[in-house]
């Protein structure tokens, strides 16, 4: 075999089969292999004006190609280093930076593009009375307020006209023009609604979105449909059939968060004796001691009359270093003999155990402030059918998204929406899904419906389920009352997700909120479009590939003329981008679901399809939390779908190039119309791959940045006060306002405050820079690591201010982010692509070189 | 005039640096304030920046027969001190029994003194039981009790009330800890034990044990420019504000008037 190969490569003309560029010489270039080897002898004989170019541009080895490119045309003249580049690197470094280079104009010319367009507006605008978009806000919801419109009939007969004009726009066909004419009229109204602040300006949103995407429906399944050839029309049967799940999605997302309620919080009783007694539960099954410890002394701090209030550690590992922990901090410990139905086992068997009139409920890793229960309980007071109260999962460390892309506290994360906004859109529906931790459940309805739902592995939202079926109301406070730990690595992210995919599948299998008894319609459209959610997989691999039909075989899926289908698809698109934009900006970025799903979606296939065929098959898998990931890299296994999707589209692509420019121009529009729905695909797969480089973390506790007064006391009696910068568990990182040079290892004092009542704790200087000094605990008892967690992480205004930095959505500019995360995706693949050959022609050399022997 | 008298029934808790503590960190807020060292010590001007403890004061001049306030000494941050003066065993024991007959003395002459209506007045004084003490309480629209973080302040706790009850009755009284050392837990356990039996009448800023105090005292300069970052010229701010917002609001020298 070997010798085979070797003989090959003799054949082919490469005389050093370990030395690429001769391969490239050989291949590329077949003229300058001829020079390879003879030319060589003539060095220096006569003069070569070759030569003396080669100096003078600094080229080293005359003979390799890439090095003349690079140092004609990439190379500044005046930079010239006369050292020996290796060819491998410069190969590789060449196209990064072709590419480069290539995206940094384009991103220029789009960019200048912009501002012309920009400053256009800015001038037609001027002409235009200036509009106070928080005044007419405020005047449309009066409107809704005034008695004019609660008159029934008046009612009916608008609902009757609307109906039947929406009819009408949604089915009458037009020319391009008319069709072009409807484009420009919605996107006006548009603009200017999207600026009005307010639900009414959404809803208006939401019905011109609504009228542009049945339009779009309308025309597609009456008119675009190839009946000719079978292999044609199951491709867009296919395509058809994504799209109609993307559109019910969509119209009932609508629907699902038309009014969201913004729940406020309720006062207690003054009278602390009619506050009832609530039980604490922590379920916990292979987390370290040291996720669960500040948890649990968090709880432990919850402001509430301490015979009423009840912690409990439910310890499925069954470990006697948490038994003895649970001694320590004074709380309850509980085990059971077996594992039986994971979480929701865990939490029955406590429920038996154990008799609180209520139950508050979180994961091993989510720290409840010390307000939790003072600003929940309320709403149980207030309506006795209420029984659960669900608040934010609010995560303190960046989850893979935003580590691995750097969007942290600047871009809302993957969560961001549901809990910002669809649980809100829930609540006004009373649909309000449980989430399994942060939430107060009543016992008795809790036992009611048989205690946590054990039939699937989602068994949060269907206890959720069950108690809405028996009449029970929900409730959501959308303020983050306890904070944890994100998932570390997208493969643990992906393994969650799969798990929350396959329990709403199993739940639509078995227990479909479409039918049975008890639920309202609108709890219905709530559950059912959660469950229809996480079946994205397929329809968006579709997306992801569509155009390829075209590029690769010339099938034309859609049959209508490229300009038509862009007229009626971009008012679709279009309106639900601004729609959406409006009613989830803060919550969500424009794009950004795309690459959230785009990394999901081909790993969530298989599970949801098992569970909907075979509910019961596959087991559950528990997330790991607080890992660290130690050195930076790509995870090749996970990247793989995304990697085959984006070579497939590439190739796609350049094969359009070729149908652009020779061999498809007689029908350009489309050939541009699929071009351009690969490019983006491209860019959303480059981000995804972005997503799989998995960055390095540098701590093993998070720090969560935060402005809390301090006060060192040193050795000498002397203080100082300072402000913090961050905090975690195990130290505090401080910044003084005058620069201060202190030893390492320099024991000091810090303190720091609840409230108004000061805590200090023992610590060590461990790095001090200018005005910045880092100090690490001096081996804290339990009662001050309490203490420590209640002037910190369960402040109850820890994390009320959260996301005020964050960016706010332009749709335009998220675009333009997700490209750059794109490209930086690829570039990333490259380099990591390098890396391996690197390390595969390094063994390939020594193997050579052995042969050659 | 808000006219406040700082009292304790133990010794060395620091009355006299609270006093001059506060007078300066007034008077650089823009507030007039005049301090009377009504203490035979006769420490408190030293306190506020003299070089040498002042001979004349109040006792000499009630002596020779002047009128009260004419020795006060004002310092560079414009804090008027009015020193006890020096002192004998004879001209105390003629003051003491004429402060015994007339309770008011004090509260007398501090009537005639001529001062902006917004002013602040503050009165050092020994430790309780003392006529001197008395006096200042009489003399009070405030009293400040300074408490340390030991089991004997807490003990002596119902003496300070029972003193003023008998000599100044509707009188406000507040309590403010001072050298408290907040890494010691019992300490911090004492505040605590505190807390819960004053409540709302213990300040919420309890001025820390901090070597910026004695620091300043040693250099006669100003803490609030020597060492402006420590925790004691924090704790010192913050009981400012405290008393200014909440007890010190309703004694409006103006509406007084
Ligand atoms: N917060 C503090 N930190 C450090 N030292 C302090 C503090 N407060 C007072 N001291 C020191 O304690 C000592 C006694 O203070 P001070 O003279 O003010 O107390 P006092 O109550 O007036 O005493 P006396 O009963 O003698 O009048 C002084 O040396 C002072 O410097
Ligand atoms: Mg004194």
């Amino acid at each position: 075999m070997r010798h085979f190969l070797l003989w090959v490569t003799r054949r082919l003309g490469v005389f050093r089969p370990n030395q690429s560029s001769l391969w490239l010489k050989r291949f590329w270039l077949p003229k300058a292999g001829e020079l390879a080897e003879p030319a060589r002898l003539e060095l220096g004989s006569r003069p070569d004006p070759l030569a003396w170019l080669a100096k003078e541009l600094g080229v080293i080895d005359r003979y390799s190609v890439w090095q003349w490119v690079l140092y004609l045309f990439i190379y500044p003249p005046d930079n010239v280093t006369h050292t020996k580049i290796a060819s491998k690197s410069t190969f590789l470094a060449l196209p990064i930076q072709i590419i480069g280079l290539l995206f940094s104009m384009l991103v220029r010319i789009a960019l200048a593009g912009v501002q012309a367009l920009r400053w256009f507006w800015q001038r037609l605008l001027s002409f235009l009375p200036a509009v106070n978009n928080e005044a007419v806000g405020r005047r449309l919801e009066g409107w809704l307020e005034t008695p004019t419109f609660r008159k029934p009939w008046l009612i009916w007969l608008l609902v009757l006209c609307s109906i039947f004009f929406f009819w009408l726009v949604v089915t009458t066909p037009f020319t391009w023009l008319g069709q072009l004419l409807f484009l420009v009229c919605l996107w006006g109204a548009a603009l200017f609604m999207r600026r009005i602040p307010g639900n009414l300006p959404a809803l208006i949103l939401i019905t011109l979105s609504v009228l542009a995407s049945c339009r779009y429906g309308w025309w597609r399944l009456t008119q675009t449909i190839p009946l000719d050839s079978g292999w044609e029309t199951f491709l867009a049967i296919s395509l058809l059939l994504a799209e109609i799940y993307t559109w019910i999605v969509l119209l009932l997302g609508y629907v699902q968060n038309a009014w969201p309620l913004k729940r406020q919080t309720l006062s207690l009783p003054a009278d602390t004796s009619l506050w009832p007694t609530v039980d604490v539960f922590i379920p916990t099954y292979n987390e370290p001691l040291k996720v669960l410890e500040p948890t649990v002394l968090a709880a432990k701090g919850i402001d509430w009359p301490s015979d009423k209030l009840n912690i409990y550690i439910l310890d499925d590992g069954r470990r006697d270093e948490f038994r003895r922990f649970a001694e320590e901090a004074g709380v309850g410990y509980i085990i059971r003999p077996d594992n039986l139905h994971a979480k929701a086992g865990n939490l029955n068997h406590a429920l038996k155990l154990t008799h609180g009139e209520y139950v508050a409920i979180f994961d091993c890793d989510h720290l409840p402030t010390s307000s939790f229960l003072q600003l929940t309980m309320g709403w149980f007071f207030k309506d006795k059918r209420c029984a659960m109260l669900q608040t934010p999962h609010h995560f303190f460390s960046p989850d893979t998204f935003e580590r691995n892309l750097g969007t942290f506290r600047r871009v809302p994360n993957e969560g961001a929406l549901f809990y910002g906004l669809v649980q809100d859109g829930n609540d006004f529906w009373n649909a309000t899904f449980f989430c399994g931790s942060c939430a107060v459940l009543r016992r008795g309805p809790l036992e009611e419906v048989g205690g946590v739902a054990v039939e699937t592995v989602t068994e949060d939202a269907h206890t959720a389920l069950k108690l809405h079926r028996l009449g029970y109301t929900t409730a959501y406070i959308n303020i983050p009352l306890a904070a944890g730990l994100a998932t570390e690595s997208l493969s643990s992210h992906i393994g969650q997700r799969i798990r929350w995919a396959r329990g709403m599948a199993q739940i639509f299998r078995i227990d479909n909120p479409f039918i049975g008894k008890g639920l309202s319609f609108f709890q219905r459209i709530c559950y059912g479009n959660a469950m229809l959610h996480f079946f994205y997989g397929i329809p968006r691999l579709i997306f992801l590939t569509a155009p390829l039909t075209y590029l690769y075989f010339e099938v034309h899926i859609i049959s209508a003329a490229a300009a038509m289908l862009a007229l009626y698809v971009l008012p679709h698109m279009l309106q639900a981008n601004l729609a959406n934009s409006h009613i989830q900006g803060p919550h969500r970025h424009s794009f950004w679901a795309e690459v959230y799903e785009s990394v999901l979606a081909w790993y969530i296939i298989l599970p949801t399809a098992v569970a909907v065929f075979n509910p019961g098959a596959g087991k559950f898998n528990v997330t790991a939390k607080g890992g660290l990931i130690e050195k930076s890299f790509f995870d090749w296994t996970i990247s793989k779908p995304y990697i085959v999707l984006a070579t497939l589209n590439i190739v796609g692509l350049s094969i359009g190039l070729g149908r652009l420019f020779f061999w498809n121009t007689f029908e350009t529009g489309t050939v541009l119309l699929n071009l351009s729905w690969t490019i983006y695909n491209l860019l959303i797969l480059g981000a995804a791959i972005g997503v799989a480089t998995e960055a390095r973390q540098v701590r093993v506790s998070h720090r969560v940045s935060a402005n809390l007064l301090v006060a060192l006391h040193f050795k000498d009696g002397s203080t100082k006060m300072c402000r913090t910068e961050d905090y975690s568990m195990t130290g505090l990182g401080l910044m003084l306002d005058q620069e201060l040079k202190l030893p390492v290892k320099e024991r000091v004092w810090v303190s720091l405050w609840n409230d108004e009542v000061e805590f200090a704790f023992p610590a060590r200087v461990i790095a001090s820079h200018g005005n910045k000094l880092g100090v690490q605990f001096d081996n804290l008892s339990i009662e001050q690591e309490a203490n420590f967690v209640q002037c910190t992480f369960a402040r109850p205004d820890a994390w009320s201010n959260w996301s005020d930095e964050q960016d706010v959505d332009h749709p335009l500019n998220s675009l333009k982010e997700i490209a750059i995360f794109g490209f930086k995706g690829y570039r990333s693949l490259w380099r990591n692509l390098g890396k391996g050959f690197a390390r595969q022609h390094q063994s390939l050399r020594g193997w050579l070189g052995r042969q050659m022997i | 005039m808000f006219k406040i008298a700082i009292v304790s029934a133990a010794g060395g808790v620091g009355r006299s640096t609270l006093t001059a503590s506060l007078a300066t960190l007034l008077s650089q807020r823009k507030i007039a304030v005049l301090t009377v060292d009504f203490d035979p010590q006769n420490s408190l001007s030293t306190l506020l920046g003299s070089d040498e403890v002042s001979l004349g004061g109040l006792l000499p001049d009630f002596l020779t027969g002047k009128e009260f306030g004419m020795s006060a000494l004002v310092n560079s941050n414009e804090v008027a001190c009015l020193p006890f003066g020096r002192s004998n065993e004879v001209s105390l024991v003629t003051f003491e029994q004429h402060l015994r007959t007339e309770p008011e003395w004090l509260k007398q002459c501090i009537v005639q003194i001529n001062y902006p209506p917004g002013a602040f007045l503050l009165m050092d004084t020994p430790r309780l039981p003392s006529p001197y003490a008395r006096q200042a309480m009489v003399a009070a629209d405030l009293v400040i009790a300074v408490l340390a973080p030991d089991a004997r302040s807490l003990a002596l706790l119902p003496a300070v009330e029972a003193a003023l009850t008998r000599c100044n009755p509707g009188c406000q009284l507040i309590y403010v800890m001072n050298g408290l050392d907040s890494t010691r837990a019992l300490q911090s356990d004492l505040l605590a034990q505190f807390r819960s039996a004053l409540q709302m009448r213990l300040s919420p800023y309890p001025i820390h044990r901090d070597e910026a105090i004695p620091r300043a005292v040693a250099n006669w300069a100003n803490l609030q420019s020597l060492s402006p970052d420590s925790l004691v010229a924090h704790d010192l701010n913050g009981l400012l504000s405290w008393l200014l917002a909440g007890p010190a609001s309703n004694l409006d020298g103006r509406a007084k008037i």
